[in-house]
């Protein structure tokens, strides 16, 4: 067994794979990030999944969609708090974030392409601009 | 106004009827559980429930008066969706309840600020009935301490240029246009019949005795972000206060601004307000900056100006004619939930409408 680190310029958001939400656009994944959507085309609850807010993965996902850092965003969710609206759940891995997809309806996450299993779908491939080195490290068989 | 109403309360109640064939059950995976964190509640998935709210510790030093400290705010948030379309608010506050005046009584601090039920229509369409604050300019929507910079607030946000609280309904429709997302809101305020405020606060008139309230009002407010970290609003409100005698209607117009970007800010707001009788008319802006300087400490400067015939009380006294007043500030937030505030308050004609002074306040989310 060895180690090799894959570099990923993209990242896959992903829903569980018998979600019946076949599309998105980058505008309606900005608006369920930031819960200016909070059902889908349904009428269902949509679920947004976040890693912590010092996760490489987190990080490149903010700025791609939101243009800033997570740190930058806390005043925008302390505004939504006094509005009631709570940010995304937060799950410490992408382990977590396929299992919580799995088994949520309506889920909706993001995760590096080298850990893309049966357990979800892709919905969308998301360009990111700053590479993502030491994210993806697989066992490669000799 | 009570026909449009009606029909509105009657339009609302059929939406929320087609909740039962439109919504499902939400399963949120039980590998969540509940948990509290600080500045953002306590939040238990299972039941779509979050449970917080702030405080806000103040101290004010006028030129003229006694200094007063005081447990200014206490404030109990409670959101609730039982339902994937159906999300309910209700924010109960306690103000001024404990001072160096001595200790209020219970009714007299406890009041309801807000309480509403929202149907999501679809994932850009919503409606609202109950009490939410009146959507004019960006303070008055986010009034709470821990939001903004200043220990004062700006005139042109204050209950007595527009009642700060509507009672009715309100239908929000945001739009998708090349990311630049414009929101429009309209809304239709019955507050003579709606008001949940308690008995004891009205006369026998059926009037608030202490407080600048509608007694109806129709209004729009429309966001829409040019650029990116840059928000501007348009508001048009006519609307009818509640009082003793019979006043004429009011017409107000408003703008505002917000750009924030890595730490630094603008805010402006304006607002133009007239009615052809004693209330007269009135212009008021501010035009407030904040520059980070290092620390989580920021400096926050505001410049107000007033003009014209201003309420300045529930009795209907007034003032007439023109005020400019500066005020300097800092402003140290440590943690996100928290902020620790000082500023000073000067300026001319302002002795009545807002007298100098020194505040300070510490405000934090729990």
């Amino acid at each position: 067994m060895s180690t090799t680190t894959l570099v990923a310029d993209e990242l896959l958001i992903v829903v569980a794979k018998n979600s019946e939400i076949t599309t998105i656009n980058k505008q309606q994944l900005e608006h369920i990030f930031n819960r200016k959507s909070r059902i889908n085309a349904l009428g269902e609850r949509w679920v947004p999944i976040n890693l912590g807010i010092g996760n490489p993965l987190r990080i490149a996902f903010t700025k791609r969609l939101f243009k800033q850092r997570p740190e930058d965003m806390e005043s925008y969710w302390n505004i939504q708090y006094f509005k009631g609206i709570t940010p995304p759940y937060v799950v410490s891995s992408e382990e977590a974030i396929l299992r919580f997809i799995a088994t949520t309806p309506n889920a909706i996450g993001y995760i590096n392409p080298c850990h893309l299993d049966s357990r979800v779908r892709v919905l969308m491939k998301l360009a990111i601009q700053e590479k993502i080195q030491h994210l993806c490290e697989v066992s490669i068989q000799d | 106004m009570h026909k449009i109403l009606n029909m509105a309360l009657v339009i609302f109640i059929s939406l929320l009827n087609s909740v039962n064939s439109n919504c499902v059950a939400d399963e949120i995976n039980s590998s969540i559980t509940p948990i509290y964190q600080w500045g953002r509640g306590i939040n238990i998935p299972s039941a779509n429930l979050n449970i917080g709210g702030y405080f806000n510790m103040t101290f004010e030093h006028f030129e003229s008066e006694q200094d007063i400290a005081a447990l200014d705010e206490l404030s109990l948030f409670i959101s609730w969706s039982p339902l994937s379309q159906l999300h309910f608010f209700a924010e109960f506050e306690m103000e001024s309840s404990i001072s160096t005046h001595g200790i209020a009584d219970f009714s007299e601090s406890f009041s309801i600020e807000r309480l509403y039920v929202d149907f999501l229509a679809t994932d850009s369409l919503s409606f609202r009935f109950g009490q939410f604050l009146t959507p004019v300019g960006t303070w008055n929507s986010i009034h709470a301490a821990p939001l903004v910079w200043t220990t004062s607030r700006p005139i042109v946000t204050e209950s007595q240029f527009f009642p700060s609280r509507s009672n009715g309904l309100m239908i929000s429709k945001q739009f998708m246009i090349n990311n630049h997302d414009p929101d429009f809101s309209l809304y239709f305020d019955d507050s003579a019949d709606l008001d949940p405020r308690s008995i004891d606060s009205k006369d026998n008139s059926g009037h608030l005795e202490d407080e600048v309230a509608f007694e109806y009002a129709i209004g729009t407010h429309i966001i829409y972000e040019p650029i990116n970290f840059l928000q501007t609003g348009v508001s048009y409100l006519t609307f009818k206060k509640d009082a003793k005698k019979q006043l004429s209607t009011n017409h107000l117009f408003g703008l505002d601004l917000f750009w924030q970007n890595s730490g630094y800010e603008m805010q402006m707001e304006f607002a133009y307000r007239t009615a052809s009788d004693e209330q007269g008319s009135e212009t008021s802006t501010y035009l407030q900056g904040i520059v980070p300087i290092g620390y989580n400490v920021f400096a926050v400067s505001r410049y107000e100006f007033i003009n014209g015939t201003h309420q300045l009380n529930s009795d209907l006294e007034t003032f007439d004619g023109t005020s400019h007043i500066f005020i300097p500030a800092l402003a140290w937030r440590p943690y996100v939930p928290l902020v620790v505030k000082a500023e000073y308050r000067l300026g001319s004609n302002n002795k009545d409408i807002a007298p100098s002074g020194f505040f300070a306040s510490v405000s934090m989310f729990f």
